[in-house]
């Protein structure tokens, strides 16, 4: 446990990609909602 | 709770609100773990409360201290705050206290979206009550009175406590989402140099196949949900057969949700248990690989599996055949992981402190669960077992003996982390042979009471169930009771106690062990080493 | 015989592996306490009448065997680990993080193999074949029974005869009260049973006019839904003339807990007897819309109907439980018109209202419920009772050109 902190820069990367996929993983969820109104038997 | 910062002003200006602000506006993953824990543990005593108030009622045959719809409300409102409000808030809130701190992240991903996760809650529970309290005004006939299983055209009928749990589904459902976002992206993008997948802890991937569970499913809930509201308002024909559809769609829909979300109360138990195991064996994990193809093979065969909740419902033969065997066919992974689970103490040097007791008592508990599952898997058989109370024994040993006794296994486990002191063992000890006795004294009849031919969701009974029942209401009420000796000792915990090294236990592996106990409000400030 | 039975345990050790021989005794055990308990403990299916139930039975006994002997031997192996791997004998660790050569290879496959041939084979081929066999409704069959669930009583039809009756719970409210003491068929008893030959196989026919209710008569080993708009399937061929009692097993509403299924199984000859005096008295009823009925007779024959009937929701006094079950105490559809000029049905009326139920409400249609003489009756009644003196009647005639 003796390396320099996160960096700011490496923190922002890796907040960014994870605001992406968040965004990805919502819109598929929504996504499956949509499709499950539509299923009739 | 003091939060200690030992870091440099730079971060945010050192910006600490005390009182209730802090806890508004937090985004700090252990504050925001700390309240979901709160939440969850306030939920189970009000749903364990009504379900009291159902086991007096079924004491003795006749009606003694509520009319039938009274009943079916309380029935399904226990179920609603059980699943809804008592264990996925608690298996969320471990998720918040320990990825960060197993992964060697400085937070969540996703702070701010984590704390609106949280207090879409408040609000939710307080829809899904509010019928009973408004009906006491003489407003609406009193909360949702189908049974948490909303199935059509009863729940099309019913009065306005159906839209207000309709409402508390979509919201809690919602916050489920966020928080499963949450959990991948972090899980995904926010581990230390070093961690590699394979080296993730088995509660992160425990946790991590849930929130793909949950977003896959939870939606499809929301649909369905959606059309029994157009159904019942907006002149909409989805479950009526006169108007051209089909009161058993809705049973598909739900029960697609509803299977996986068995194994989502599940899967985040399940992967905490090894750790608590190996602590306690001072022996480290057995078949860790076998265990994550186990979790990653059951959350996909969850999803194919769902209609044997309703096998009776008149489903064409090749889909109960092919139902049948596929449920079956999660008896494989699961007995993977009970073996596992055995194998990681096989050979070890085991104490038994407080959370080894209850993860073995788990193991012995949920066993029966699983066994009890396969044989529900037999369409013929269980021509006699559906909707019987065969069944609801059945789940109260999955899901209590499972979901509630590994969440206790957690809480004792980590408390000592969380808090920085240590709990009664004592008091422990005498919490957990309370528990595991009353409750098998509660649900042992209910198994012979469904096979005798009992069914599900009735207020009053057959005069030879009359015994069975008397027997089973007597352990609830100890069970209930008992339950005051575990919040007296979480609560005793958090004000003060016995100072909790960082290990806390001796066999502790993993990086969670190597903060402080309680952790810095900013814990890994500085990266971790991963060995 | 207390003695026999260890007797037979330990002849069997010499042959037997132990645990099963444990397995045995046990089981022995387990099966004489309920009877020195001499209390109404019962621990297995009740006695099966039908093949289907026989066979159900067979297969639980046998699943619960199997996964007794699991479930003993795991956890005596976790046990015994609990016991000689402890701290505090002084038991040192093991570091083995998974199989290691193989023997350990062996240990780990052998029990999924076994599982696996358990699921799959054992169970699951007689399964298959059970599945067949329960959904063959149509093979062979002698009769057909038509079942029909309501909120809350059931309704049986039996279509080549033309006899339809309804079968609702006949327990006394006093006794659900506590206000008397319980008979002996508790919940369990009603009006009118179905009755059904002994030996015959009968196709049941399953729906409902309203929400999804569960027929379900465990000695048949028979549980199937009865959906709204749909039809489904079941088959029953009762070995053993008796009385046979179920219940609903799908919740339906405030009083599904109390809408039971009996069912009396005679010889043949019997049932046929039976039929005949059904069909008589449906043929009498029928006759009753041709004539006209006095105000008297009316609400006489309304009050039998709507106590029956009626009273479960909207109360014997008419106040209803509102909003659920509305007043018909001073209601104004209760007081407004009965007929059109023409003689047909007024939307939203009186007779609307009995006649087609309200769509999305738990009021059913009960105009395939109730024969022309009840619907009028019961109307009338309605109209010049609870407060209501609406002073006018309508008569069964009225009703049948309804239809």
């Amino acid at each position: 446990m003796d390396q320099q902190p996160f960096s700011n820069a490496d923190l922002e990367r890796r907040r960014a990609a994870s605001r992406r996929l968040a965004w990805l993983i919502g819109a598929v969820a929504v996504l499956v909602y949509v499709v499950g109104l539509f299923i009739k038997r | 709770m003091s939060s200690i910062t030992t870091h440099p002003a730079e971060h945010h200006d050192g910006y600490h609100p005390g009182g209730f602000t802090r806890w508004l506006t937090t985004t700090n993953h252990k504050d925001i773990g700390t309240m979901y824990m709160t939440f969850s543990l306030i939920m189970f005593f009000v749903g364990g409360l009504m379900i009291l108030a159902v086991r007096a009622e079924l004491f003795q045959p006749g009606l003694q201290l509520m009319k039938p719809e009274f009943f079916n409300q309380l029935i399904g409102v226990h179920a609603l705050v059980m699943i809804f409000a008592a264990l996925m808030p608690a298996a969320t809130g471990f998720a918040n206290w320990m990825i960060p701190l197993m992964i060697g992240a400085p937070d969540m991903a996703l702070p701010r979206l984590n704390n609106w996760g949280f207090w879409l809650l408040p609000p939710a529970a307080i829809l899904l009550t509010l019928p009973f309290t408004l009906a006491l005004f003489g407003v609406g006939d009193g909360a949702i009175a189908t049974g948490w299983t909303f199935y059509a055209p009863l729940s099309v009928q019913g009065g306005m406590g159906v839209d207000f749990a309709i409402l508390a589904v979509h919201i809690l459902g919602i916050s489920s989402i966020m928080g499963s976002i949450n959990i991948i992206v972090t899980i995904f993008n926010m581990r230390a140099p070093g961690m590699t997948m394979m080296k993730l802890p088995l509660f992160a991937w425990g946790w991590l196949i849930t929130a793909f569970l949950l977003i896959a499913t939870l939606p499809v809930l929301a649909g369905a949900v959606t059309m029994l509201l157009t159904d019942r308002h907006f002149g909409t024909h989805f479950f009526d057969a006169a108007g051209g559809g089909d009161p058993i769609l809705f049973q598909h829909l739900f029960w697609f949700f509803g299977h996986p979300e068995v194994y989502i109360l599940l899967l985040p138990v399940w992967g905490l248990i090894p750790h608590v195991l190996s602590t306690f064996s001072r022996k480290p994990t057995y078949g860790y690989k076998a265990q994550v193809y186990s979790f990653i093979a059951i959350g996909l065969l969850s999803v194919i599996v769902w209609a044997h909740h309703f096998f009776t419902a008149g489903l064409p033969v090749p889909a109960l055949i092919y139902f049948m065997f596929s449920t079956m066919a999660i008896s494989l992974p699961l007995a993977v992981l009970f073996f596992c689970w055995i194998a990681t103490m096989w050979k070890g040097a085991m104490t038994f402190e407080t959370p080894m007791l209850f993860a073995v008592g788990f193991i012995v508990l949920f066993g029966i669960a699983g066994l009890t599952g396969l044989i529900l898997a037999d369409v013929a058989a269980d021509a006699q077992y559906h909707h019987s109370y065969f069944v609801v024994a059945h789940f109260h040993y999955a899901l209590f003996a499972g979901g509630i006794m590994g969440v206790m296994t957690g809480v004792y486990y980590w408390l000592p982390k969380w808090t920085g002191h240590m709990y009664s063992e004592p008091l422990g000890k005498l919490h957990f042979w309370l528990t595991v006795v009353s409750f098998n004294l509660t649900f042992i009849p209910q198994f012979f009471l469904g096979l005798a031919g009992m069914p599900r969701r009735i207020p009053d009974y057959a005069l030879q169930f009359a015994e069975f029942n008397a027997i089973s209401t007597v352990g609830a009420f100890i069970l209930g009771i008992s339950q005051l000796l575990f919040a007296w000792n979480v609560w005793m915990c958090v004000r003060g106690g016995p100072k909790a090294t960082a290990r806390v236990w001796e066999g502790s592996e993993g990086l969670e062990w190597e903060l402080p106990s309680p952790p810095p409000h900013h814990s890994w400030e500085v990266q971790p080493q991963v060995r | 015989m207390g003695n026999c039975v260890f007797q037979k345990c330990s002849r069997g050790l010499a042959g037997d592996a132990p645990a099963s021989s444990l397995l045995k005794c046990l089981l022995a055990v387990v099966a004489f306490v309920p009877g020195l308990a001499g209390a109404e403990y019962k621990f297995n299916f009740p006695d099966p009448v039908t093949p289907i139930a026989r066979e159900t039975l067979h297969i639980h006994n046998e699943f619960m065997l199997i996964i007794t002997i699991l479930f003993v031997v795991v956890f005596a192996i976790m046990i015994y680990s609990m016991i000689k791997h402890r701290k505090s004998v002084g038991h040192q660790p093991a570091k083995f993080t998974g199989p290691t050569g193989g023997m350990q290879w062996f240990w780990a496959l052998v029990p999924f193999g076994i599982l696996l041939f358990i699921d799959f084979i054992l169970m699951g081929i007689p399964a298959v074949q059970a599945i067949i066999t329960m959904e063959d409704t149509k093979t062979r069959a002698d009769m057909v029974l038509k079942v029909t669930g309501m909120q809350w009583k059931w309704q049986y039809e039996y279509p080549e005869a033309g006899v339809k009756f309804i079968s609702t719970l006949s327990t006394p409210r006093d006794q659900i009260t506590n206000a008397e003491e319980k008979g002996e068929n508790y919940l369990l008893e009603v009006d009118k049973p179905v009755v059904l030959p002994v030996g015959k196989k009968v196709r049941i026919l399953l729906t409902s006019t309203d929400v999804i209710h569960t027929w379900w008569v465990p000695q048949f080993g028979v549980k199937r839904d009865a959906v709204p708009g749909f039809l489904r399937e079941t088959w029953v061929q009762i070995e053993k003339p008796g009385i046979y009692r179920g219940q609903c097993a799908e919740l339906c509403g405030k009083d599904h807990g109390f809408m039971p299924v009996v069912v009396h199984a005679v010889p043949e000859p019997e049932y046929l007897a039976w039929l005949e005096t059904q069909k008589a008295e449906a043929k009498a009823a029928a006759g009753g819309a041709d004539r006209t009925w006095s105000s008297e007779e009316l609400m006489a024959k309304g009050k039998e109907v709507y106590e029956k009937q009626c009273a479960v929701c909207h109360q014997p006094n008419g106040l209803g439980l509102p909003p659920a079950f509305p007043a018909l105490s001073g209601s104004p559809i209760v007081k407004g018109p009965l007929l059109d000029k023409d003689g047909k049905i007024i939307k939203d009326s009186h007779v609307d209202r009995v006649w087609n139920g309200k769509a999305g409400s738990a009021m059913q249609a009960f105009r395939n419920t109730l024969s022309d003489v009840e619907v009028a009756a019961v109307i009338t009644y309605e109209r010049n009772s609870f407060g209501n003196r609406q002073g006018d009647m309508i008569q069964p005639a009225q009703i049948k050109t309804l239809r």
